[in-house]
């Protein structure tokens, strides 16, 4: 069953209950839903392909995608508001809680796991699900992860105790032990198992049950690695955690165990560098496959190829590059711009670099070493030795990654069919690795015939496009071909801003948000990114950042992902309200970012912080999957409860609150960045000036901006 | 299964599933330059070395000086071995300089009834387990017919294996045959045979496994490069 059928059942049984005499006091006609829904098509017209029929039978025929959940969340949001209008919120609330508690089991279940899903639906549901989760969920999840565990333990003690004793496991135990409460609730029995006190981690939370399961784990592989070396400890232990979760392994993701176990060895997928495309790819590109990527000479392509580099090393891949149009010190150039130590990486054996450029200006017999780097001569033989060195060379990683850049010049010396086995040979060589592979070609090099011929060696092909439109030049990424995975072939249009390749559709948000900030802060909520009406700001909460940025909790990560985060923040005149911050962060890693953002926020990560205490982590995803900002995260503080009758009314107290964007860019490379200086005084500036130029545009004009404004974001209220 | 002598020489293990097998007399062939007395250096360095196994070398053409200088070129270190009595080069060829040709072709100073005489003293005393015999060409030159030398031979390699020692005999070939005298391969129990060729403007080097009694080997031709520690064969490329 998928989201939108999920989303869909909930609604149907909503409904069903909401027009059922069960209910007693309260009871609505199917007509007043079919209203709703008329009046929500209009809003969202997508609406069109969900119908209730006179019997109150629903249909749903909407595509599983983020627009239909948006719509469904619309839908459910105006039948509860409409429901409120007629009882009051808090009654209204009481009673669909009610209504669906005996349902909730069923509704709730299939739920699991999806997050995305679950952060569209509104309140009081939320309620329902967080109950029923706690309730329910948790426990017998936590019981189902210990079974699991207890197989992994039981089959890895006992290999271990073929080789030692377990002494050296018991005293890391113990040592554990002082950092995770949960393992003084586990004992090594006399059987070489572990024998977990289930009550005690069924009672636990998710994070302490993953991180005490995590810490007993990987000590126990650290001593696999002393004893039988890293390679083979990590290969044994990924064996042993695919035979038991086969077909369970959602159970890991719930729990985001896959990035901390084994590094990553689990995940069967690697990071192509752009979110955008991973999504595509269904979450990157599979281990072992090797992807032709067509495209024209230029700046896209090398950044492209730029971001798979730097990202694969930061996100500890092994990284094997065949340079055939620049020399390896230009590789070691670009990274050090990019804020990483491609000697260090060398040195380590997580990059290394075959040179097959230099014998084009120098006599190199067979293969040379030139530091790290591996030269070639001019022979495809001895770049495949060449590369093979590389290869051995390399440290091992579970998630190793070759950029390969030869197809172009070779076929320029060599005949097509030697670079066609030479392209075979390397293939086998990659998948036997369990590498992933991109190997680029210039579209203009080749005549059509050879790129058709050529594509045939790979797993799949991804073309980056550009052609002249109207004028403008238009930029698309396009995935053409790939086995064995139900990729998304729209193609992704793109621009390049600050050196990156920003899809469309983010951009457009950007321009929006900017377009806001030049009208006075009044600016049109759309679907995909909220943009709210800004009267004037607020300093506390940007002080309470520009801190966090200042003592380098926020702001030396941000500089070490190069990446750059926007957060929004809004907060009520009065004490009496949510204060609401919305961090989106714009790249890659933006769930490690965004935790560290919350963190920051929230004071946990920082004593002068704490008193900020937050009282509810709420996400939610807003924009579509194919958005480079895959996650907003809202973090809600010291929601006092309180009631808001009518639309009207709530309007006015919303006009009342204070309202900031702050958006804060990566620091130029090189340039001394001071994020304090950066922020500075310059909200106020442009507000200031944002609010006299709206003044300035109303006085005297039949101009109002009444008509156009926005809804309030989505708030929690208790 | 079949004890085997790795030779530890990067890429071949692979090649001839995981060395020679024990006991058996192995020809390496090519062309001058070939690396063949290299290939030699590195068997035996690297049996001292990885295997605690010691070994002979056995020079009749190049000299002591000359071949240490070759190994340490590659960083194989062969004195430290020969001082734990771990490897022992005897250059033979320095006994045949001193004499004239007739006074050494009178005294057999290089037939294989003179080499066997030696090794059996030689092996009761080293203990070794691998020999290297550099080259079968100038012991040759003594026999006048091939059936002659045929003969020596084979009574020299039932001594070798008696002896139950792992051997290379290194050959030197020229043009397109496998041996110089075309007959060695059909004594012994292997046969590599070590080559370069011109590809797109350079030269490179090859490795080509012909024969091998007892074991399951790749035949295909491989490139090899001679790096600074020495060969280095690809298993993984294929030539033609």
């Amino acid at each position: 069953m998928n989201e939108v059928e999920i989303y869909g059942n909930l609604i149907k049984e909503f409904i069903q209950k909401m027009t059922s005499p069960e209910i007693g006091q309260f009871r609505l006609e199917i007509s007043t839903f079919r209203i709703i829904l008329e009046r929500a098509r209009v809003q969202k017209p997508v609406l069109i392909k969900f119908s209730i029929t006179e019997n109150g039978k629903v249909v749903n025929d909407l595509d599983n995608d983020e627009e239909s959940l948006i719509a469904l969340e619309t839908l459910l949001k105006r039948s509860v508001d409409f429901i409120s209008s007629l009882i009051g919120e808090e009654l209204a609330r009481d009673i669909i809680i009610k209504s669906l508690r005996s349902s909730s089991k069923t509704l709730i279940e299939p739920m699991r796991g999806k997050e995305q899903l679950i952060s569209y639906i509104p309140e009081p549901f939320d309620q329902i699900i967080e109950e029923t989760m706690k309730k329910q969920g948790t426990r017998n999840d936590h019981e189902d992860i210990l079974g699991l565990f207890e197989d992994v333990f039981q089959a890895y003690l006992k290999d271990l105790a073929n080789h030692t004793d377990l002494s050296a496991f018991k005293l890391k135990l113990s040592i554990l032990r002082e950092k995770h409460e949960l393992l003084k609730h586990v004992v090594v029995t006399k059987n070489k198992t572990l024998d977990f006190d289930r009550d005690m981690w069924a009672s636990a939370s998710d994070d302490d049950v993953k991180e005490a399961l995590v810490a007993a784990f990987n000590s126990m592989v650290g001593l696999s690695t002393f004893l039988v070396g890293k390679e083979e400890a990590i290969k044994k232990a990924t064996r042993v955690f695919q035979y038991y979760f086969e077909g369970k392994s959602q159970l890991l993701e719930r729990y985001d165990m896959k990035d901390v176990l084994l590094e990553g060895a689990l995940h069967q997928k690697i990071s192509s560098g752009l979110p955008v495309l991973d999504n595509k790819l269904g979450g990157g590109i599979p281990k072992g496959s090797s992807i032709l990527f067509l495209s024209p000479s230029g700046i896209e392509r090398d950044i492209f190829i730029s971001g798979l580099l730097t990202g694969g090393l930061e996100n500890g891949y092994s990284v094997l590059n065949v340079l055939s149009k620049e020399p390896p010190r230009s590789i070691r150039m670009l990274l050090r711009s990019q804020g990483l130590d491609a000697e260090k990486s060398e040195e380590e054996g997580h990059l290394r670099i075959v040179d097959w450029f230099s014998w084009r200006g120098e006599r190199i017999i067979g293969v040379e070493k030139d530091g790290y780097a591996l030269k070639s001569s001019k022979i495809l033989s001895n770049l495949g030795i060449a590369i093979n060195k590389g290869l051995r060379e390399l440290s091992f990683s579970t998630n190793k990654l070759a950029l390969v850049h030869i197809i172009g010049p070779a076929m320029n010396i060599f005949e097509f069919s030697q670079v066609y086995n030479f392209i075979q040979r390397l293939r086998a060589k990659f998948k036997e690795e369990e590498m992933a592979s991109i190997f680029f070609l210039e579209s203009e090099t080749l005549s059509k015939e050879s790129v058709s011929r050529i594509t045939e060696v790979f797993d799949g092909v991804i073309e980056m496009s550009k052609t002249m439109d109207s004028g403008k030049i238009r930029r698309e990424l396009s995935i053409l071909t790939m086995s064995s995975v139900d990729f998304d072939a729209n193609p992704i249009p793109f621009v390049i801003r600050d050196n990156a390749l920003v899809p469309i559709v983010d951009v457009e948000a950007d321009e929006r948000i900017k377009l806001n900030k030049t009208m006075g802060q009044k600016g049109t909520k759309t679907d995909k990114h909220e943009i709210e009406e800004v009267e004037e700001a607020d300093e506390g909460d940007v002080e309470l950042l520009s801190e966090a940025i200042k003592k380098g909790h926020l702001g030396q990560y941000m500089d070490k992902q190069k990446e750059s985060v926007e957060i929004e923040m809004e907060k009520p005149k009065d004490d009496g309200e949510d204060m609401e911050v919305w961090v989106a962060p714009r790249r890659k890693h933006d769930q490690k970012l965004m935790k560290k953002v919350q963190k920051v926020i929230s004071g946990s990560s920082d004593d002068t912080m704490s008193e900020k205490v937050f009282k509810k982590v709420v996400r939610r995803r807003r924009l579509p999957p194919d958005a480079i900002t895959p996650k907003k995260t809202r973090i809600v503080k010291k929601a006092i409860p309180k009631k808001i009758k009518t639309e009207e009314e709530e309007e006015k107290v919303r006009r009342k609150k204070t309202r900031k964007v702050i958006k804060i860019e990566k620091p130029k490379p090189k340039s001394k960045w001071d994020p304090i200086e950066e922020i500075g005084d310059k909200p106020e500036e442009i507000l200031m000036e944002a609010i006299a130029t709206i003044d300035d545009l109303l006085e005297g004009s039949e101009i109002s901006l009444n008509g156009s404004v926005p809804e309030p974001p989505p708030r929690r209220k208790k | 299964m079949t004890n085997r002598k790795a030779t530890h020489i990067p890429g071949l293990d692979e090649l001839i599933n995981g060395g020679f097998p024990d006991g058996t007399i192995n020809l390496i062939t090519g062309p001058p330059g070939s690396a063949k007395s290299l290939f030699g250096i590195e068997y035996l360095y690297n049996g001292a070395r990885f295997d605690d196994e010691p070994g002979i070398y056995l020079s009749l053409e190049e000299s002591r000086e000359s071949i240490l200088r070759a190994a340490s070129s590659y960083g194989l270190q062969f004195e430290t071995f020969e001082k734990e009595g771990k490897a022992y080069l005897i250059d033979l060829g320095k006994m045949r300089v001193e004499c004239s040709t007739s006074e050494e072709l009178e005294w057999g100073l290089a037939s294989f009834e003179t080499l066997q005489d030696f090794l059996k003293n030689h092996l009761s005393f080293s203990g070794a387990k691998r020999l290297v015999l550099d080259s079968l060409t100038a012991v040759g030159v003594y026999y006048k017919s091939s059936e002659l030398l045929r003969r020596e031979l084979f009574k020299f390699s039932r001594f070798l294996r008696d002896a139950n020692i792992t051997t290379i005999l290194i050959s030197e070939v020229t043009g397109s045959g496998d041996s110089r005298y075309g007959i060695e391969e059909f004594i012994a129990d292997s046969l590599i045979k070590l080559d370069y060729e011109s590809a797109t403007g350079e030269y490179r080097r090859t490795l080509t496994v012909k024969k091998m009694r007892f074991t399951k080997h790749d035949p295909l031709k491989h490139p090899f490069l001679i790096m600074d520690n020495g060969i280095e064969v690809s298993p993984d490329e294929v030539i033609g």
